[in-house]
This record gives C-alpha cells, sequence and structure tokens, in this order.
C-alpha cells in the first residue's frame, strides 16, 4: 500500500508542490528554532558557576592615570585602598573591559607544549576575583598577591581549557604559554557562564592584570553589603569617590544581576523572532493540509466512491488520505533534512552536532504530528462517505 | 444467486421523503446474464447499488449466494464486494493519476496479492479485454472505448462470481458500445459470470438472456 501511496502522490507531484514547499519551509524554519531552543536549554541546564549577587560594575572610561609602571602600581593600590575605607564595600576587583554580561570579547591563543588552543577567551583579573565571584573551582585555587610574586605568573584556567590542552591529568602546577612567556596553572574552575544563562561557555584563561594592561583597563566590580545594593544615595557616595579619585573619568556604575538579565533578553530576541515566524507558518502549513485534504475528498469522491465499491473499507479510506499527507510531508523532510544535515556536518557556529541531531529528530517529528492531526478530520470525513453516494456525486 | 425480497429504498431530507423502490423482488440465477430498463429516476442505479452493496434498503433483505448480506458491518460489505462483486460504471472511474496497469491492480491491493501476482493477474486481464498494449498509457490517453475495457478489466480482475454494470455502454458510440457488449457476453458465456447490467438502450437489452423494467420504482415486467 505504501508503494502505491508514493506512486500516487509522485504521479501528482505538481499538484502537491506549493504543498511541499510550504512544508519544506516551516521545517527549515522549525528546525532553526528548534536548534535554538535546544542549544539554549542545553546550555541553561549547565550550571551558572558565577555568583553576581549584590555586584556592581564600575567603568571609568577616559580616567587620568600615570604612565609609568611603579606610579600605576602605587596608584592603584590607593585607589583600592580608598574603596575599602567604605565598609560597606566588601571586595573590590579591577577586571579588563570584557566584564561578565559585557558583549566585549577578547580572545587569544595559549598553547601547552605541542598543543595549541585558539580562540580561548582572556581575562584580566585581580587575584580578588575569586572572593568575588565564588567560582566552582575544579582544581587547585583562585591566585593569590603571593603566587604573583612566583617564577611563572599564576592563571587560572577553564574546565574546558584543561580538557583540550591537559586531557585526563591534572593542570594544576602545569605550565601554559601566551605570546612566549610561561604561566603556571595553580587552579581549574568550571567556566562561569558570563554571557548569559542561555550562552555557551568558551575555553577561558584568567590572568592577573600586568602594570600595561592596567594603563588600558578600565573596569572593577564591587561586592556591596546587601543593605546598600539599591541605596542610591549610598551609589552616590561610591560614584563621587570614583569620579574623584580618577580624574577626568566617564563614570557608570551598573548592577551586575541587570545585566545578567538583560544578556538573557538579548539572547531570547531572536528565540522570540523565530517563534513568531514558526507559528505564522505552522499555521500556514495546518491549513495548507487540511485545505488539501478536504480539497481532495471533495474534488475525489468519485475515487473514494470506487476504492469503496472494490473493497476498500473506510478505515482503508481514511489511513489512505492520512498516508498521502504523511508521504507529501516525506518528500519535504527528505528534501529538509538533506539541508539540515549540513549544519552539523560543517560544524556551522561552532555548536555541538548533538545539539543540531537532537534539533532535526525534535523537528521531524513535530512536523509528522502537525500534518497528522491535520489529516484525521478529512480522514474521518472521506472515512464516513457512504460509496454510493461518493459515486453518485461525481 | 441474487435474491431481493421486497426490496423499498426511501431517500428522506427534512421536508421530501422520496419512495425510489417500492417492493422489489428479484431472483438473479447463477451464470444468468439480466438486463435492467426504465426511464431515468425509475431507480435503476438503486437497485444496482443495492445489489452491489453500496447502498442499503430501506426495507426487505438481500440474498446473495444464499448469505443475507444486508446486516454486514462495514468490513464485512467490504470483503465482500472485493472478493464476489466487480463494477463497472457509466463514466468508467478510472483514477487519472494512475496508469492502466495500476487501475486494474486496485482490486487486488485490498486483497492483500503481492506485488508481483497482482502484476501478472492484472496483465491477464487487461489482454482478455484487448488491451495488453495499453499498460502504461494513463486513462487521459484512451478513447472512451478503451476506458470502459480497462475499467470492465478492472472488475474481472479479481475472478468475480457477479459482474454489476451500470450503463456500460452509455457513454459510447454504437460501434464501441457493441464492442463491450461482447466483451460482457464473452464473460458470461465462457466464465460463467453473472451479469447484471442497468441500460437504456432496447438493442443492448435483448442481446442478454432477461429484461426487467422498471417504473417509478416498481418492477413492471
Amino acid at each position: 500500500m505504501f508503494k502505491h501511496l508514493l506512486k500516487l502522490i509522485w504521479n501528482k507531484k505538481k499538484h502537491h508542490l506549493l504543498l511541499v514547499v510550504e512544508i519544506l519551509v516551516s521545517f527549515l524554519v522549525i528546525f532553526s528554532l528548534t536548534s535554538m531552543l535546544v542549544y539554549y536549554y542545553r546550555n541553561y541546564a549547565q550550571p551558572v558557576g558565577i555568583d553576581d549577587k549584590n555586584i556592581w560594575q564600575v567603568n571609568y572610561d577616559n580616567a587620568d592615570k600615570p604612565s609609568q609602571p611603579d606610579s600605576l602600581q602605587q596608584f592603584y593600590a590607593l585607589f583600592y585602598q580608598q574603596l575599602k575605607t567604605l565598609p560597606e564595600i566588601e571586595e573590590v576587583t579591577f577586571i579588563s573591559n570584557n566584564a561578565p554580561y559585557s558583549s566585549n570579547m577578547h580572545r587569544e591563543a595559549v598553547s601547552r607544549d605541542d598543543k595549541k588552543e585558539d580562540n580561548v577567551d582572556y581575562y584580566e583579573v585581580s587575584e580578588t576575583y575569586g572572593r568575588m565571584i565564588h567560582p566552582d573551582m575544579l582544581e587547585g585555587r583562585w591566585y593569590t598577591k603571593e603566587d604573583l610574586v612566583g617564577k611563572n605568573r599564576p592563571v587560572v584556567i577553564g574546565e574546558s581549557l584543561r580538557d583540550k590542552l591537559f586531557p585526563n591529568e591534572n593542570a594544576e602546577g602545569k605550565l601554559l604559554t601566551y605570546e612566549k612567556e610561561k604561566f603556571k596553572v595553580v587552579g581549574v574552575a568550571r567556566e562561569p557562564k558570563i554571557r548569559g544563562d542561555f550562552m555557551e561557555v568558551n575555553p577561558s584563561v584568567y590572568f592577573p592584570p600586568d602594570t600595561l594592561s592596567m594603563k588600558w583597563n578600565s573596569n572593577m566590580l564591587l561586592k556591596v553589603n546587601s543593605a546598600v545594593f539599591h541605596d542610591a544615595t549610598f551609589e552616590g557616595k561610591v560614584y563621587k569617590l570614583v569620579a574623584g579619585f580618577l580624574k577626568g573619568a566617564n563614570v557608570e556604575i551598573q548592577h551586575l544581576d541587570d545585566k545578567h538579565r538583560a544578556a538573557n533578553r538579548l539572547a531570547i530576541i531572536p528565540v522570540i523572532l523565530l517563534l513568531i515566524v514558526s507559528t505564522f507558518l505552522i499555521v500556514n502549513v495546518a491549513l495548507g493540509t487540511f485545505g488539501v485534504l478536504w480539497y481532495n475528498i471533495n474534488k475525489r469522491k468519485g475515487e473514494i466512491g470506487l476504492r469503496r465499491a472494490i473493497g476498500a473499507t473506510g478505515g482503508d479510506m481514511n489511513r489512505q488520505l492520512i498516508g498521502e499527507s504523511m508521504v507529501i510531508a516525506t518528500f519535504s523532510l527528505l528534501l529538509g533534512t538533506f539541508f539540515a544535515i549540513q549544519f552539523p556536518l560543517l560544524n556551522v557556529f561552532n555548536i555541538a552536532a548533538s545539539t543540531y541531531i537532537i534539533a532535526l529528530v525534535l523537528s521531524v517529528l513535530f512536523i509528522y504530528l502537525l500534518v497528522l492531526i491535520c489529516s484525521i478530520y478529512p480522514g474521518q470525513q472521506a472515512a464516513a462517505i457512504f460509496p454510493a453516494t461518493a459515486l453518485h456525486e461525481d | 444467486m441474487i435474491k431481493l425480497q421486497n426490496i423499498e429504498k426511501v431517500y428522506r431530507t427534512d421536508t421530501i421523503e422520496t419512495l425510489a423502490l417500492n417492493g422489489i423482488n428479484l431472483h438473479v440465477a447463477k451464470g444468468e446474464f439480466l438486463s435492467i430498463m426504465g426511464p431515468s429516476g425509475c431507480g435503476k442505479s438503486t437497485l444496482l447499488n443495492i445489489m452491489g452493496l453500496l447502498d442499503e434498503p430501506s426495507k426487505g433483505e438481500l440474498h446473495i449466494d444464499g448469505h443475507t448480506v444486508t446486516r454486514l458491518s462495514d468490513k464485512e460489505l467490504a470483503g465482500f464486494r472485493n472478493k464476489r462483486l466487480g463494477f463497472i460504471f457509466q463514466s468508467y472511474h478510472l483514477i487519472n493519476d494512475l496508469n492502466v496497469l495500476d487501475n486494474v491492480e486496485l482490486p487486488l491491493l485490498y486483497r492483500k496479492v503481492n506485488a508481483k501476482e497482482r502484476r501478472r493477474l492484472a496483465a491477464a486481464a487487461l489482454e482478455k479485454v484487448g488491451l495488453s498494449n495499453r499498460l502504461q498509457h494513463f486513462p487521459s490517453q484512451l478513447s472512451g472505448g478503451q476506458k470502459q475495457r480497462v475499467a470492465i478489466a478492472r472488475a474481472i480482475v479479481g475472478e468475480p462470481e457477479i459482474i454489476l454494470a451500470d450503463e456500460p455502454t452509455g457513454n459510447l458510440d454504437s460501434a464501441m458500445g457493441n464492442e463491450v457488449m461482447d466483451i460482457l457476453i464473452q464473460l458470461n458465456q465462457h466464465d460463467k459470470t453473472t451479469i447484471v447490467m442497468v441500460t437504456h438502450d432496447e438493442q443492448m437489452a435483448r442481446k442478454t438472456h432477461r429484461l426487467v423494467r422498471l417504473f417509478d420504482g416498481s418492477q413492471v415486467q
């Protein structure tokens, strides 16, 4: 019977072309949406790895800073002390401009012996960062002031970088190279999701800032007492202190949890857009399938009557109409799968192949389910037609 | 072979009740070639549809080969039609999207005959009606007479005991009509197939064993 349906649909391919194209386009859009949803869900299911409660991010662009390295270090030490005079400020961390939940990105290549990893997220954070965001340490610890005076400057690396550079071994105490300088790995942290809950973490490495970078970096994180986190008066006080110390700076204070929510919202926007397009297409496919079947029943009453006359039961007619829709959907899905399978094969957007495969399977099931639902009622109508009536009306 | 006892058929709408058949008692013997005639709207096709289990009588009983078939389920009726009855219609009722061979195979498809055997039987049936050179043609590429011969091949492919023909020559010119009629006579004489044919054509009716006339839903001859 399947071969018969295939032949019937194939011989009417021109008639069904529009529906085939409609289902194909819908499948591709649903595949995009599902890929995004599966990707987001898999990222969301990962541990957050960052405690961003009661943290302000203070940006101080264009501040006048000493140009000599020694003076610059003293300048920052004094700035740190000034901030710590406020008892409400629990911790201060100076960080590079790719602060958590910002859109700035800084990627470099790091290596270990013969293994090299390109596109590693490069962060410069002072030694207090570990106490500030409480990362999940998988090995060792965050670097301290004492580590800074060692033979090799310390770094903390992310879990995925460890898995790439130090597979099946501990990274703690090992050396890695960045721009010909050897750094000592003092700890391995689970990469915090600093681009939002739905975004994938990238292999990362955390360096203590050197004096040159301290000249250009213009961000710090302040962990404040929860009682003053939303206190505008205290925020004004901090603003005045920073602006007073860093002459000429454009000071901006942001709440890290607000930035966190904003990053999540930004990630959801394309999902919402795709959802709107998908809904429109799903309605189209549903109406298209329903319409074609309805048309088939009315235009093919003679055929239905004939088939009943030569031995088809009502159930056979129901199954035939549903089967025809499924065959049409299968044509579209075969074509759609050919396009969709290119994504994992070509590693598009550097997303795991399994994400695309799961999305592909879900999208195929969704289209089949949609077509099945839209075929049930017309199929039942065809089954209910009395053969003499159908033959008479043709 | 076919026994109708006091058959009545009433069509009802919200406002109108039409008596299409009124107290029909008819017996068609095995191997008989019976024709039914009468003016348009007298109930000929309704009677044929009831004999072919395509419609239900409002009253009365229908027996085919000793079986009472008026109270069978949808599945039993479909099985009965598939195995024991063959249909020929005035408008051929061929499926335009299937070629001649596929059209003829259709009854065997519902009998779950395997593909190879279906092909063989369909080709044999088409040879019987003189169309073995048109197997891959589509209905749109055939003349009216050829279409009706395909329909006959489809009716006989499952070797039914009874063929019910509803004005099989109605859409054909006299030459083609005679060709079709000759095939039906051959089937009746050689294969001993029981045939009931509705016709408007007195000449065709005279070629059958017996003629039944209907008028206003009642048997008058």
